[in-house]
């Protein structure tokens, strides 16, 4: 007898319990192969194609293009073609970026509690509250019981009742007000700007600004300019503002750090797992140079180059998108002079750098044109004070003044 | 069905008699359903094989056996009786008719009161609601039907080596119908209807033969559950031979192969106790549309229905074939049937297996709980340290909660004497989602068996009274 496979999506770590259906690659009726794409998902991470779990012909599409989904929703039915076996639930490993979906025999309960691995734990419930639930039309594996070892109660059923919507999120069409008005969905990426921003506005910022002299570093660019461009490596401003913030964040950690409001607890770092703000045509995104304490300015160089080809094209993985512990923002390219950045949660601090242009410096008294380099940090209040700020964005304009420290081994 | 012939009209049809089918009755009656009860014994059959030739002689039997053999011990505790014990079959076989004669007209008259009409009759499906009713040379009836809850139940499975003639080659529920005690008997199949059957009968002073094709006997259970049952049959001189199939009889000597060799084991009787196989096989399922998996399982979901009119409840359908799942599933069906949204959703199914020691298990073993995904643990309380085990001068065996680690109890595992008796409110604790530190702080009477659930529960609580906490916590003894 052919089994029908439930396939739900599965946890895919980092934190993110959530991804949203982007595509589907196949159709009701489709006969698939194992390990053939089905599905194209977004975490707030990045875009993901889901592989069949087993041969077998299509039967059911659980959920459409635009669907938010929860760790754990039914993704689709597949009728096997050949042997399942029970133990075929395969749960991705935090980080990995690939396989993030599980699937379930159609017949087994497979409730989400949690904390808990997709498995056939049953809610906690007694025969009568079943049974009410039951009667009521309540599933109870959708109910989170406010019980002793999260029972579910008689109150939670009758509570669950009354308030009984459509469990999936209401679907977003867009609507046209009259000629003139364009109506766009928030969707992907979007939809996840939108919604870390709004996280962001939770972070007490505190922000602190400084004007430097660029002129010795722009030299320093222009003198290792050649050598770069003969190993083919092009070289701009940032590798060296990537570095400044790295010498600096190795003197005050405390701006190398994550915040836990539930746990109330800092997480601080000795390594520093650099994110840069990168504009895409889908919006932004923020790669993450893992170990940038270990990298010269060339290797910065390079590692930035490559990861902003990875995520202009959304081919970036979930590791090489995650784990920041610190961000950097240049606002140089957009042809304004300065902007306020916003940390990037559970981050605790963003360098922002402007556009570098000349202007009139009093250098031993005289009126002087030079080159000058707009710098602001933001950090997180709640995590450094102001005098703290002022000491790290000093730091940071020291290092830029004297620029050959940036060349220095570690 | 004969031209012109009007099938009778029934509201709610219930096939079988038994402890599935006659719940079934009684409850759709209760629901106001008006209701047809067919059962190819007719009255005779009312409580099915349970009552009539299955759970309840069994344990008539056992109970004899039981007395009878622990006269020997009680001897050494004061007992005296002047003359050596011995058994009369014919007097056995009197009472237990008595007992089997009063639960079955009891059935008739719950029947009766509930206005359940019973008829007799074998019932095959004609139309999807329609069947025809046969017994012997009567004519057939027609019946036509709103409702139907199938409750055909199960019958010994036998084995084309050994051919049942009820004489010598017997089934379980012949050696329950025996005048005479048998000198030599083998029981092939050791399960729980063989252990139970083979205990008994050696307890009685029979030579028993256990012959078990798995390498241990009961081995559909977790081997540290066994190991006392084992022990016991072991002194009361039951032969076990396990890794043994059965090649032929002779009508004398009973031929086997164990690992390839093959001996002979000369016996009065044979009995065959391999399981039990579903009655799905004459029912013209295939006229409604409905067909058996390959062990005769009707696959049912939580309503149990086969059809949106047609419900089938007990041993034809997944789970345990148990009276007390039957029973439940009734319920169940005949709400589902009269339009309430019930649905045949256990925790936790008990299970007892009157073996000596008695092994009683509810809800979850350790590795069933492990493979569901609970982060599961065990703790053990022996009843070597049970007062009242010490009373009955009878100390083998443990009572085992299996557990989260938040301590909610999922399942238990007794082993020793009286299991049967208090399983039940391990049962009740999981389906309550009770945990240790309830069974723990409820107070249980002193002194009775049922201590040893808050003792085991105290186990794991890490704060154990009658024995060492370090001794008994998680000894790597999970299965």
């Amino acid at each position: 007898m052919s089994q029908i496979v439930d396939y739900k999506l599965a946890d895919v770590g980092e934190g993110i319990a959530e991804a949203e259906v982007i595509e589907w690659l196949v159709a009701v009726g489709d006969l698939v192969s194992e390990d053939q794409p089905v599905i194209v998902v977004e975490t707030d991470k990045s875009q993901i194609e889901i592989p069949a779990p087993v041969s077998g012909k299509v039967i059911e599409l659980c959920v459409v293009a635009g669907d938010v989904l929860a760790v754990g929703s039914s993704l689709m039915k597949i009728e096997a073609s050949g042997e399942v076996s029970n133990d075929i639930s395969a749960h991705a490993s935090p980080a990995t970026p690939s396989p993030i979906a599980v699937t379930t025999n159609d017949k087994s309960d497979s409730p989400s509690t949690p904390g808990s691995r997709a498995t056939n734990v049953r809610p906690l419930a007694s025969p009568s509250t079943r049974r009410l639930a039951a009667s009521l039309g309540v599933v109870l594996e959708d109910v989170l019981g406010s019980g002793p070892n999260g029972q579910i109660t008689f109150e939670d059923i009758q509570a669950a009742s009354a308030t009984a919507e459509p469990t999936t999120s209401p679907k977003v069409t867009p609507i046209v007000f009259g000629p003139g008005v364009t109506v766009i969905p928030l969707r992907g990426l979007r939809r996840q700007i939108a919604a870390s921003m709004s996280q962001a506005l939770t972070i007490p910022h505190i922000l602190e600004f400084k004007e430097i002299d660029a002129t010795a570093l722009l030299a320093l660019r222009s003198d290792l300019t050649k050598d770069f461009e003969a190993q083919g490596q092009k070289l701009s401003v940032t590798p060296f503002l990537m570095r400044a913030c790295v010498l600096a964040l190795a003197k005050h950690k405390t701006f190398n750090a994550r915040f836990d409001s539930e746990a109330a607890e800092i997480a601080q770092f000795e390594n520093v797992n650099l994110g840069f703000a990168t504009a895409t045509d889908d919006g932004l995104i923020v790669p993450v140079i893992q170990n940038a304490q270990n990298l010269s300015v060339k290797e910065l160089a390079q590692e930035t180059d490559n990861l902003v080809a990875l995520a202009k094209s959304r081919k970036a993985s979930l590791a090489q998108l995650s784990g920041g512990t610190f961000t950097l923002t240049n606002f140089g390219s957009f042809g304004t002079w300065l902007g306020t950045p916003i940390i990037h949660a559970p981050e605790v601090a963003i360098a922002g750098f402007g556009r570098i242009t000349e202007k009139v410096l009093a250098v031993d008294g005289i009126p002087t044109v030079r080159m000058v380099l707009p710098i602001v940090v933001a950090a997180d209040h709640r995590v450094n004070d102001g005098a703290h700020l002022g000491a790290f964005v000093s730091e940071i304009a020291d290092l830029l003044l004297r620029p050959l420290s940036l060349l220095e081994n570690k | 069905m004969v031209v012109g012939e009007m099938p009778s009209s029934v509201d709610l049809l219930v096939i079988g008699g038994g402890p599935g089918g006659y719940v079934a009755a009684i409850a759709a009656a209760q629901l106001g359903r008006s209701v047809v009860l067919v059962d190819s014994n007719g009255e005779a059959g009312l409580g099915g094989v349970c009552v009539n030739v299955g759970c309840i002689p069994s344990k008539a039997l056992i109970e004899l056996a039981h007395a009878t053999h622990s006269i020997t011990d009680w001897a050494a505790r004061g007992m005296k009786i002047s003359a050596q014990p011995s058994v009369d079959m014919k007097d056995f076989q009197t009472w237990k008719n008595e007992v089997v004669t009063g639960l079955n007209g009891g059935v008739r008259q719950l029947l009766k009161t509930a206005g359940v009409e019973v008829r007799q009759g074998f019932f095959r499906f004609t139309r999807k609601d329609q069947g025809v009713l046969e017994f012997g040379e009567a004519p057939p009836t027609h019946i036509q039907f709103n409702n139907a809850i199938i409750a055909t139940g199960s019958r010994p499975t036998m084995i084309a080596e050994l051919p049942h003639d009820g004489s010598r080659i017997l089934d379980s529920s012949d050696v329950l119908s025996l005048e005479v005690l048998p000198k030599t008997i083998a029981i092939v199949g050791a399960g729980y209807i063989g252990v139970e059957l083979g205990t008994a009968l050696a307890q009685l002073g029979s030579t028993v033969f256990m012959i078990e094709a798995a390498d241990r006997i009961l081995p559909a259970l977790p081997a540290t559950l066994v190991a006392p049952v084992a022990r016991r049959l072991a002194e009361i001189g039951v032969e076990v031979r396990t890794k043994t199939t059965v090649v032929s009889d002779d009508g004398k000597c009973l031929t086997v192969t164990t690992d390839g060799v093959a001996s002979q084991i000369a016996v009065d009787y044979v009995v065959v106790a391999i399981g039990r196989t579903p009655n799905t096989d004459d029912l013209g399922l295939e006229v409604i549309g409905v067909k058996p998996n390959a062990r005769g399982i009707l696959e049912v979901g939580a309503d149990l229905l086969v059809t949106p009119k047609i419900a089938a409840i007990g041993d034809i359908t997944p789970g345990p074939a148990l009276a007390h799942k039957a029973s439940a599933e009734a319920h169940v069906a005949a709400e589902v049937l009269s339009g309430h949204a019930a649905r045949f959703d256990p925790t936790a199914i008990p299970a007892v297996i009157f073996s000596d020691p008695e092994i009683a298990m509810t809800g979850l073993t350790l590795e069933e709980a492990s493979a569901a995904g609970y982060s599961a643990q065990f703790a053990m309380f022996p009843m070597a340290a049970s007062g009242r085990a010490f009373t009955l001068g009878d100390k083998a065996g443990f009572a085992q909660l299996v557990h989260t680690t938040d301590g909610v109890v999922l399942g238990a595992q007794i082993v020793g004497p009286r299991a049967s008796e208090y399983i039940a409110e391990v049962t009740l604790a999981i389906e309550m989602g009770a945990s240790l530190q309830d069974l723990a702080d409820t107070i249980h009477p002193h002194p009775s068996m049922s201590e040893t659930l808050p003792e085991a529960a105290r186990v794991g609580l890490g704060f154990p009274i009658h024995v060492s906490p370090k001794r008994q916590r998680n000894n790597s003894e999970g299965k």
